[in-house]
């Protein structure tokens, strides 16, 4: 899934080229905050694991073997710079509460915000094409979660359901769409995945 | 796997944050362990960041700046870094591996400096070669090895660290003798870990500095979270190695040609 041109970014800032690195940055940064953004929903927070995941990143070059994929071993990066900001804040992260147009939003139907056929990746296609195919139930969920950044307990408000509910749609949302996406081709499953197409060691 | 069944409801609370701190951190350490939970999670990260509307994120204004201004004051040579500490603040975390890089950095000087005493070199040059070593070690390495101090202040700094902080004591001293020098080695090589490895295993060090290279082998020397990921990848090549561990910071790593 890495293009050529990735490659050799990664392998000239492997070698202390700041600028090769930057280019990278510049590529996954936007990736990179969303994910720390709906895994920590504080922005502040949000923001600082997003930093320290990049940080992390150039320390960890030398390190990084060029076989796996690159951008996996960031977005480890950005998880673990979300727990270490979340342990350092000693505090459990609640909702954050958005703007009023944002309260009253309407149910999500899976239709999306357009985007340049050019620029959509092709694992951003593939995902929006399984999303489309998912069961209505597990869809919301996820647009609700990803989306739209709603905590589980505003989506069991939002889709009058009781917090159980909310967490199983969402984990058959992701088994499913992770089916979906494995089986069209597109994710380059690490060799663990393959015997575990359940999530967890069952 | 019982063990397992526990962590399976707690992934995906884990990835949308739902988990206190206390929790956040089990489930990580547990994702270390655990490939196929590490597989789910690594999938619904990819998810996510493949999202539509992901690429739509809006950033926190200067958020390029930022990183790269606080690259380059980690990235700067020791001497210049100890001046732009303070015109660039930096926020600190507790980066564990980076002291011991910092240790193999001292290691690596006082390996080459037993070396032209093993052989009975000039003595009054050790100190200058420590320091000089040091500094060639981080640069090779791309990044500082630790975030202000100058190198020579650098080797005292981790002595508190490690339990094998008296290898250090050899380092300064330009007295020293070429006993004492051969027991400085003798003395990181006890207390080291050892990871050896057969022939095979060598793509996977491709992108690591090797340390000394002789008829039978290729030593590297790898920090505690370096060896981590390094034993993971083998694992997964079924690549069969011996772990001596000795719960050092760092750890040599003797590649068998």
């Amino acid at each position: 899934m890495m293009d050529m041109q990735e490659q050799n970014w990664i392998a000239a800032a492997q070698t202390g080229d700041q600028s090769a690195f930057e280019l990278l940055v510049r590529l996954y940064e936007k990736r990179v905050y969303a994910l720390t953004s709906r895994m920590c929903r504080n922005p502040a927070d949000a923001e600082e694991a997003a930093q320290e995941a990049f940080l992390a990143a150039w320390q960890g070059l030398p390190f990084f073997r060029g076989d796996s994929s690159f951008s996996t071993w960031l977005y480890r990066l950005a998880s673990n710079a979300c727990v270490d900001v979340l342990r350092k804040e000693g505090r459990h992260q609640s909702a954050v509460s958005l703007d009023d147009e944002d309260a009253a939003i309407d149910l999500p139907d899976g239709s999306l915000s357009p985007h340049d056929e050019a620029e959509r990746s092709e694992l951003r296609q593939q995902i929006e094409e399984g999303l489309a195919a998912l069961p209505p139930d597990y869809r919301q969920v996820l647009i609700l979660r990803e989306l739209h950044q709603r905590s589980y307990d505003e989506i069991a408000d939002i889709l009058s359901l009781d917090l159980g509910t909310v967490k199983s749609r969402i984990n058959r949302g992701r088994k499913r769409l992770r089916k979906i996406l494995l089986e069209s081709g597109n994710f380059s499953a690490p060799p663990a995945s393959k015997q575990s197409e359940k999530e967890g060691c069952k | 796997m019982k063990y397992c069944e526990d962590f399976a409801a707690l992934l995906d609370p884990f990835v949308d944050g739902e988990l206190t701190p206390d929790e956040m951190v089990r489930v990580q350490a547990h994702l270390d362990q655990c490939p196929a939970c590490r597989a789910y999670v690594d999938d619904a990260l990819a998810i996510r960041a493949a999202f539509p509307d992901a690429e739509d994120t809006e950033l926190p204004e200067g958020f390029i700046e930022t990183v790269m201004a606080r690259i380059r004051a980690e990235a700067a040579p020791q001497a210049e870094a100890a001046s732009q500490a303070e015109a660039v603040p930096q926020k600190k975390t507790f980066r564990p591996w980076l002291k011991a890089l910092a240790s193999l950095a001292a290691c690596c000087a006082i390996v080459l400096l037993a070396a032209p005493m093993f052989s009975g070199g000039a003595r009054k040059e050790a100190p200058a070669a420590a320091a000089d070593t040091a500094a060639s070690t981080e640069r090779a390495m791309g990044f500082a090895l630790t975030e202000e101090t100058p190198a020579a202040e650098s080797i005292e700094e981790p002595r508190e660290e490690l339990a094998a902080g008296k290898v250090f004591d050899a380092a300064p001293a330009p007295s020293a003798t070429a006993d004492s020098g051969a027991t400085a080695y003798c003395i990181e090589a006890d207390t080291a870990s050892t990871l050896t490895l057969p022939p095979e295993a060598a793509s996977l060090l491709a992108d690591f500095p090797p340390v000394e290279e002789t008829d039978t082998a290729i030593r590297y020397e790898l920090s505690r979270q370096g060896c981590d990921a390094l034993t993971d990848a083998l694992t997964q090549a079924g690549i069969a190695f011996t772990l001596d561990d000795t719960g050092s910071d760092t750890v040599l790593v003797i590649l068998e040609k």
